[in-house]
């Protein structure tokens, strides 16, 4: 794998929830960023930030269960949170719609990407995110073939 | 007593794919689930591509096994009632448009219902067999809401304490599933607010995910309910999470990922496999926090609003440890009454659908065929 872009230290959840919500800040749309990292490690978490940075004024509950959340942001961008801890592999892709959520006034987060190799074809940023200890968090990015602006090549530096 | 007409029920939000039929008066004549949970747990999970799937080959079969073990006509039959949301949208589908062909078919009218005010309307149902619980001065008593017509089907040792009784409107009602943790105030089978949410994991996917990072399979409800009794719940501690008055919301991941690092902690001192007696403390620890913060903010909503009832159902309230954890609250508040569905009618059924089917007005013709399934739907929305 390539070098990544930015390594980030994460100390509080609501340092994650920042981290978020810069991210946010810098997409314009189209980006589709993964979110790759064990139970606890503060995906959910940080898909938070990234809905408040969007302006979605309500919490970014786990999508676990409904595999994809989808909310419009007040910035006019759509921000969909898929969660693919209960797929089975990659024949699940098409019935789930992701395809459609594909547009150039939306982002898409995706938690567990792992489940379907393919998504590692074609992505902006793919983020690990590692648990150091209880409230400590490592959060590695690698970008994609999709292009990376300079707001999301800051925004963990 | 009518035994007929009855309200058809259709369910295939999630894991199950069920129909039933119910009178008005809310006695269930048949209710017939077929569930995924087996095929599953091979996967840890539900596979929407395999559900969907499955839910197609279930439904219309279990529709005519429903009709068959009634002895029923479609003559008998006054309406459908169908699941419109929320739920997984591949699978909420695939009952919605079995019911608009039948109601199209058949001339019956259409009743879209909320999976929650399903839920919630258990309590007011008589199941085809056994009791629902009611925890009342520290006692646990079964009870039905009307009187038996086949006093048989009640276990032998229930029969002499049987209450005939049911929750007064209004009241608080807890939902507790694998995918929802609302705590609701229920003004009507149709008037329902919501009072606290989860904030991010529901209650039911945070016993899956331990279930998982523990090893123990799917689902984890009923087997970390199960070694949770056979463990001590203090010898590990985990804090209930938010208490905290000035957050009303739920939240269940802050437990999930304590109880997951502190497995991991383990696993990495016993090298050579958990002793099973560690699996089941912190598993009754786990249990002890999850049920205290359930139980905890569900009292809390009932001092708020002075109510007198409180309902749990959904597939977590057949949690032995959150039952027996309400028994005790109800030794404490003795104006409170704790109210649980029989375990048949607390996990997904259609047999819900189709009773609180009967509060909802149909929907004209036309728009019945328009009819979407509606993947996030706020139960606010639907009076
Ligand atoms: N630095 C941190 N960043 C994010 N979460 C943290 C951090 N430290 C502790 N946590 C806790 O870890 C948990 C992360 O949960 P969640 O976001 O649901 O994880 P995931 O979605 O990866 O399973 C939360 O309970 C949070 O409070
Ligand atoms: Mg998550």
């Amino acid at each position: 794998m390539a070098a990544p872009i930015w390594q980030f230290t994460s100390t509080s959840e609501d340092a994650t929830t920042e981290l978020g919500r810069r991210m946010a800040d810098a997409c314009r749309g189209g980006e589709v960023i993964l979110l790759d990292g064990p139970l606890g490690a503060g995906k959910t978490c940080l898909a938070g930030g990234f809905a408040a940075g969007l302006g979605i004024d309500e919490p970014a509950v786990s999508p676990t269960f409904v595999i994809c959340r989808s909310y419009r942001g007040s910035r006019g961008l759509t921000l969909h949170h898929f969660d693919f801890y209960r797929l089975g592999g990659e024949d699940d892709l098409d019935t789930i719609g992701l395809e459609d959520c594909l547009t150039d006034d939306a982002v898409v987060l995706i938690e567990w990407p792992e489940r379907c190799p393919s998504l590692f074809e074609s992505y902006t940023l793919a983020l690990k995110l590692e648990v150091v200890d209880e409230a400590t968090r490592r959060i590695t990015a690698w970008a994609g073939k999709l292009p990376v602006n300079d707001g999301l090549t800051a925004a963990g530096r | 007593m009518a035994d007929r007409p009855y309200i058809l029920g259709i369910e295939s939000s999630c894991d199950e794919t069920a129909a039933a039929l119910v009178t008005r008066e809310g006695r269930v004549r048949v209710s017939a689930v077929a569930s995924q949970v087996d095929l599953h747990a091979h996967f840890g999970g539900v596979v929407p591509e395999v559900a969907a799937r499955m839910h197609i080959q279930a439904c219309l079969p279990l529709v005519e096994e429903a009709m068959d073990d009634a002895g029923a006509t479609w003559d008998d039959i006054e309406a459908i009632a169908v699941t419109s949301g929320p739920g997984l949208i591949g699978c909420l589908l695939v009952g919605l448009e079995t019911a608009k062909t039948l109601s199209w078919l058949r001339d019956k009218p259409l009743i879209p219902v909320h999976h929650l005010a399903g839920h919630l309307y258990s309590i007011h149902l008589m199941p085809p067999a056994g009791a629902h619980r009611l925890m009342d001065k520290g006692a646990n008593k079964p009870v039905l809401p009307l009187e038996p017509d086949d006093t048989e089907k009640i276990a032998a040792t229930d029969r002499a304490e049987l209450e005939i009784g049911r929750p007064q409107y209004p009241y608080v009602g807890l939902i507790v599933s694998g995918g929802h943790t609302s705590l609701v105030w229920v003004e009507s089978p149709t008037r329902i607010t919501t009072v606290a949410q989860t904030r991010d994991d529901a209650v039911g996917e945070a016993y899956d995910k331990v279930a998982r990072v523990a090893g123990l399979g799917y689902p984890g409800g009923p087997i970390i309910d199960k070694l949770a009794t056979q463990g001590r719940p203090d010898a590990f501690t985990f804090t209930p999470p938010m208490l905290r008055r000035d957050r009303p919301d739920f939240s269940f991941s802050g437990l999930k990922t304590a109880v997951g690092r502190e497995f991991e902690k383990l696993r990495a001192q016993h090298p050579d496999g958990l002793p099973d007696q560690i699996i089941r403390d912190v598993c009754a620890g786990f249990q002890k926090a999850a049920v205290e913060a359930l139980i905890g903010k569900a009292l809390d909503a009932c001092a708020e609003h002075g109510s007198r009832d409180l309902v749990i159902s959904g597939g977590v309230a057949c949690n032995r440890g959150l039952r027996e954890r309400a028994r005790q609250a109800s030794a404490d508040r003795k104006m409170l009454r704790i109210w649980f569905p029989h375990p048949s009618l607390c996990t997904d059924n259609a047999a819900m659908i189709a009773g609180a089917g009967w509060n909802f007005k149909p929907l004209p013709r036309p728009s019945a065929l328009e009819l979407n399934a509606r993947a996030t739907w706020p139960i606010d929305a639907i009076a």
